[in-house]
């Protein structure tokens, strides 16, 4: 069987979003699976979703320091459950089937590589800890992944030390080292920023051949003037359309 | 494949003043408290300038390593010296002997907590998104990197030329 998995924490996002997500999935993934929630607030949730509390691994280190380290934890407490996995962060919209992306094997944890962004940036700026990698949709399986949270509880004192976001301390840490794969372009895209550096760079617009659309905001600091900073649910047109028939 | 020309402004950040100066003054330091035969740059940036001093220094240039987990910037030291390490100081295991000089200390955890013996470590008071570790005093220098002597300590002011930001450098030589 296979498991999904979401964070919830604080009123950023409210239980739509997990619950359009959660339907998203029944929509577009073709087999079975179990749906899980881990979250401070269980309110408004649908009843097929298991309720997990989140993670206190890391809870004496403070929410500045690696944001959502929570998300290395479904590598070791859901370990024992064999099968595909995957992690989505609620602002995502799903918009094809992912059966196969799921089904592929995953020998290692598969990431987002931000193909909207110039791919020599994070190169030319290596020290001043740029990242082109995202964590909003991770495939994995069995007990793959088990070694990224093996390694960052053996470093936890530095990593917490080092690192502000959970993107950075995976790109620095774990793709340096080769432990992790990534989606291939064509799959992912963002819907503040466009698709893939330089040619498709239009915010907002459909992309009908794509699986998955981000609405992360994160890059507001340095977006460029052409790049918006819409979340979910202030969209309007196709993206408010698409999600409010998840319900 | 990307080309060289893209990283020009890389190259020019090696050769602004400040960094100039925090060569000059950590191997100057070097000569001064210092005989160790074995010298290791940690987090070197380019090392061109390194090496042409180490030389006149009368450093052998096998006794020498710079290690940088940069790529770019190894596939430039890589082609002066092969003693240079495509390493990343803090998390990769790694034995280092000699002196170790760590000239960006505001960019990691303090390294006299992995490493012990001779140091010379320096940083400066950015605070930054990608600065996890500002550095506002030799003392704390001195106590994060839990050294028990010291030798020598300085501070001083730069201007960056880029943002005109004023900033404040730090230094202490010593050991744990």
């Amino acid at each position: 069987m296979t498991n999904f998995f979401c964070l919830k924490w604080g009123n950023k996002y409210s239980y739509d979003y997990v619950n359009r997500l959660f339907n998203s999935l029944k929509k577009n993934y073709k087999k079975n699976f179990n749906f899980h929630c881990l979250t401070d607030d269980s309110l408004g949730l649908v009843s097929d979703i298991e309720i997990h509390k989140l993670p206190i691994t890391f809870l004496k280190y403070p929410r500045t320091k690696i944001f959502t380290s929570e998300k290395i934890c479904y590598f070791n407490d859901f370990k024992k459950i064999s099968g595909k996995k995957a992690w989505f962060d609620l602002d995502i919209l799903i918009q094809q089937d992912i059966t196969d992306l799921i089904e592929m094997n995953h020998n290692k944890p598969r990431f987002i590589m931000n193909y909207w962004r110039d791919p020599t940036s994070h190169l030319k700026n290596y020290s001043l800890m740029t990242t082109p990698l995202n964590s909003s949709f991770v495939a994995w399986q069995d007990d793959v992944g088990y070694n990224l949270y093996e390694d960052l509880i053996l470093n936890e004192e530095k990593a917490f030390f080092t690192y502000p976001s959970f993107d950075k301390y995976i790109f620095y840490q774990c793709y340096r080292k080769n432990k992790i794969n990534l989606w291939d372009k064509g799959i992912v895209y963002n819907y503040n920023i466009g698709a893939e550096y330089p040619n498709d760079l239009e915010p907002k617009k459909f992309k009908s051949e794509y699986r998955i659309c981000l609405f992360n905001t994160s890059h507001k600091a340095w977006a460029r003037p052409n790049e918006t900073q819409i979340e979910l649910h202030e969209s309007d047109g196709w993206a408010k359309e698409m999600w409010e028939s998840y319900d | 494949m990307i080309n060289m020309l893209d990283y020009e402004y890389v190259f020019r950040r090696f050769k602004r003043k400040s960094h100039i100066s925090l060569i000059d003054k950590t191997l100057n330091c070097m000569m001064n408290f210092y005989d160790n035969s074995k010298v290791n740059i940690l987090c070197s940036w380019f090392c061109e300038r390194d090496i042409f001093f180490l030389k006149k220094m009368g450093y052998k240039l096998e006794d020498c390593f710079f290690y940088d987990y940069d790529e770019i910037v190894h596939n430039e030291n890589i082609k002066i010296t092969n003693n240079c390490f495509l390493n990343d100081i803090i998390f990769d295991k790694l034995l280092i002997d000699g002196l170790k000089i760590h000239r960006y200390c505001e960019y990691t955890y303090p390294i006299g907590k992995i490493y012990h013996g001779d140091f010379i470590l320096c940083g400066n008071d950015e605070k930054s998104l990608h600065i996890c570790n500002p550095i506002e005093s030799i003392q704390q220098l001195i106590d994060q990197n839990e050294l028990n002597e010291v030798y020598y300590s300085d501070s001083w002011n730069v201007r960056r030329e880029y943002d005109s930001k004023k900033l404040t450098y730090y230094m202490v030589a010593g050991k744990k």
